[in-house]
């Protein structure tokens, strides 16, 4: 479907901006439906457009103030993000070494070993079971006060160069 | 003591997040308040009666202006500065209503918007049964004086779709301003 456009079309747009409507184009508008239906939809828009400027609107330094908020918040972020990929390398880094000191070297237990050997089976299955577990736990624990830690302190050690 | 820990690490928080320096923005505040005298009005105008509801259209507002500060951009003029405020406006504006599509249309209740004669009123009440699209394109098209180009411009459009939407949107908008239809109001899209 195509917009019928009457040539005076732009004419009559500029004379209604202009709030100047000569005779010859006001005849025209006259017996033209196009033209009159803009007349018709641009007049009632205009007179709609002045109605609402007794509408309070947000005043100036409220958004200058969220616009300045918004900015400081972006570059306290970026500046911020280099700390927290430190904090998540770290946390990888301590389970690994966690993961690698139970599971991939128990040679470092080898120590238990004459305390166990004259030690009945179930005795010394016993330390070793023990042995593990308060080793895991040592390591869990330490790995969660260091969490904690990084976490109070984050913020000043982000900020401390500032 | 780890409740103190905290409340340090919060005073000091709020100390330091006060001396990061804030990204730059587009404009200092001597020309922000220029530039917002002199195009807050037509954009509050326009998005309250595009989105029919006073709350929307003040945040809309802000937030226009909040991206248009911190937007990294070429230098561009007042006319183009301007533009582009409405592009944003307009697309925040159909974000918005995108997720909110399932509420019913609401009246505008604010008090400038109360005409004085009947008439204006049931007028208004005719423009606001169109669709979100056909409001854009009319006030861009009527109010602001907008061509076909800008309109695309700022809605995503491209300028021969304007040409025919628009068209389409006028003479749905002169019917019904001429009482040739008294349908319910639709909800938009």
């Amino acid at each position: 479907m195509n917009a019928p456009l009457c040539k005076f079309e732009p004419e009559v747009m500029t004379a209604l901006r202009s709030g100047r409507l000569s005779r010859g184009l006001e005849a025209h508008v006259t017996g033209c439906a196009e033209c009159s239906e803009i007349m018709l939809v641009a007049q009632f828009l205009a007179r709609d457009a002045d109605s609402m400027n007794e509408i309070s609107i947000p005043n100036a330094d409220l958004v200058w103030r969220r616009a300045l908020a918004r900015s400081r918040a972006e570059a306290a972020a970026r500046a911020a993000r280099p700390i927290q990929w430190v904090i998540f390398a770290s946390i990888a880094a301590v389970i690994t070494a966690a993961f690698w000191l139970i599971l991939g070297s128990p040679a470092w237990l080898g120590w238990l070993a004459p305390l166990c050997a004259s030690s009945l089976h179930v005795v010394r299955g016993m330390w070793v079971a023990v042995s593990l577990v308060a080793g895991a736990v040592t390591i869990l624990t330490a790995l969660f006060g260091a969490v904690y830690i990084l976490r109070v302190d984050r913020v000043l050690v982000a900020f401390a160069k500032t | 003591m780890p409740g103190q820990v905290q409340i340090r690490g919060a005073l000091e928080l709020e100390r330091c997040l006060g001396e990061v320096r804030e990204q730059p923005l587009r404009m200092n505040e001597i020309a922000f308040r220029a530039f917002y005298e002199r195009t807050a009005r037509p954009l509050f105008n326009y998005l309250l009666r595009v989105s029919r509801q006073r709350d929307i259209a003040e945040d809309v507002l802000q937030e226009s202006y909040c991206r248009l500060l911190s937007a990294k951009l070429p230098e561009m003029d007042e006319a183009q500065t301007r533009s582009y405020l409405f592009k944003i406006a307009t697309n925040l504006l159909r974000d918005r209503w995108r997720r909110n599509q399932e509420a019913a249309p609401e009246t505008v209740d604010s008090p400038g918007a109360m005409v004085n004669h009947a008439d204006q009123a049931e007028m208004r009440q005719a423009f606001e049964r169109l669709k979100l699209r056909e409001r854009e394109l009319l006030w861009l098209a009527y109010v602001e004086g907008a061509s076909h180009n800008e309109i695309a411009d700022r809605t995503g459009l491209k300028p021969a779709s304007v040409r025919l939407l628009l068209y389409r949107a006028r003479r749905r908008l002169a019917g019904l301003l001429r009482g040739e239809s008294r349908e319910k109001p639709k909800v938009d899209r």
